[in-house]
């Protein structure tokens, strides 16, 4: 009896061993993803009680990474005494954000209406700034859109693939403009200096809640496939910690 | 900690992806297509402070811009309304006919998720709807799960649709 039992010890002992040396590995090299995902999952657990749905980001740096804020260099143009600026689809009338987007073309003022055109649609503003109307390609000749300008009569001229286009009474018809009329066309010049004053308007108007940041950090999702990849791995983790810890407390008893 | 919280936000960033447009008609296609193969020349509605009231009821808020375009054939009204699902605008077509909406289609979407509602089997159940005394559409349309703001948009839409049919000259 006494001569069996050094030899049944010298057989549990190892895998014993294993156990311990894979739970302590394992534990270390998951003990940070862990933690990021339990205290992730109790910040969106209580996301509305800390007011992560509502607080808005306000880190230029992060709005970046999110595309919230172009890469680009803004393009402005002036219309009557609006600048108007274009920057990656968003619009700008000085430096507020307009609602409606795309790729500015050019603007010209009436004396009752600011008239912005974009590749695809037009929008048309009171001098207050009251979204007035929109022209979509129904309403146009042809898109994209290519100039648009005024003559000295005050009628808004566009230049499409389709030649050259002149608006009547209210935009709600438009006919083949005579050649021999002089239009000054809207020019946009690109303005790096710009970038700034948009950016901060940018931040100060962005939708984007911590909550979205904090959800896709969760889920992996954030991190595209390398990103799910950890976060099952971590799961297959706690599972492995969660047998190799009962087995160990077992064992040891 | 401060880095490597960096680098693990810059490497996220660089996989979020940007919701896309899909333009299942264009516009002029839609209007052409209820107006006997031609636009017919626009006309506009400007809503007043009063009108805006009744949309406010009808929609939760005020229609933007304060014109709304609209043609007309035949006596039916061909409208292209647009109203946020999420987060960005859903561009839908309706014709509407002595006061009964006669067709819907989902144009234009921006969305990310819940593309479903230009379906025909839900667009068909605004088919003959008027619009109640109570402001609401006298047919039941089903919601489509996971399409919920959608449905949502699409339905405040119908309504004005058929209240722009009321107040047009």
């Amino acid at each position: 009896m006494g001569g069996d039992r050094p030899r049944r010890k010298g057989r549990k002992s190892r895998p014993r061993k294993w156990h311990r040396l894979w739970h302590r590995y394992l534990g270390a090299v998951f003990a940070l993803p862990l933690l990021w995902l339990v205290v992730s999952g109790l910040l969106l657990q209580h996301g509305e009680r800390l007011g992560l749905t509502e607080k808005k980001v306000s880190s230029a740096w992060l709005l970046k990474r999110y595309k919230q804020i172009p890469e680009g260099i803004p393009s402005v143009t002036k219309a009557g005494r609006f600048m108007i600026s274009g920057w990656d689809g968003e619009i700008f009338i000085d430096d507020s954000l307009l609602s409606e987007s795309g790729t500015l073309i050019g603007a010209v003022a009436l004396p009752g209406e600011l008239v912005i055109a974009t590749e695809e649609e037009i929008f048309i503003y009171d001098p207050q700034g009251l979204y007035l109307d929109r022209l979509g390609e129904e309403s146009l000749p042809a898109v994209p859109l290519g100039k648009v300008g005024l003559d000295a009569s005050n009628r808004v001229h566009l230049e499409t693939a389709l030649g050259q286009h002149v608006f009547g009474e209210g935009f709600l018809e438009f006919e083949t403009a005579p050649a021999e009329v002089p239009v000054v066309w809207s020019i946009l010049e690109e303005s790096p200096q710009k970038r700034a004053a948009l950016q901060k308007t940018l931040v100060e108007d962005s939708e984007f809640t911590w909550s979205r940041v904090i959800t896709d950090l969760h889920s992996g999702s954030l991190f595209g496939t390398v990103g799910r990849f950890l976060v099952d791995l971590s799961g297959v983790a706690v599972l492995v910690l969660t047998v190799l810890g009962i087995r160990l407390l077992f064992r040891g008893k | 900690m401060h880095h490597l919280l960096s680098i693990i936000l810059l490497i996220a960033a660089s996989g979020i992806a940007q919701a896309g447009t899909t333009v299942y008609q264009k516009p002029s296609d839609f209007i052409r297509s209820a107006c006997g193969g031609q636009v017919p020349t626009s006309k506009y509605l400007t809503l007043t402070s009063s009108h805006q009231s009744k949309i406010r009821q009808l929609m939760g808020h005020e229609y933007r811009p304060a014109r709304v375009r609209y043609w007309t054939h035949n006596g039916k009204m061909v409208v292209i309304l647009d109203e946020i699902g999420k987060t960005r605008p859903i561009t839908t077509g309706f014709v509407v006919n002595k006061g009964k909406i006669e067709h819907v289609k989902m144009l234009i979407y921006r969305e990310s998720i819940g593309a479903e509602v230009r379906r025909t089997s839900f667009t068909n159940q605004f088919k003959g709807a008027v619009l109640g005394t109570s402001g609401k559409l006298s047919r039941r349309v089903n919601n489509i799960a996971g399409a919920t703001l959608s449905t949502r948009a699409m339905m405040e839409m119908g309504r004005v649709a058929l209240y722009l049919d009321q107040i047009r000259p």
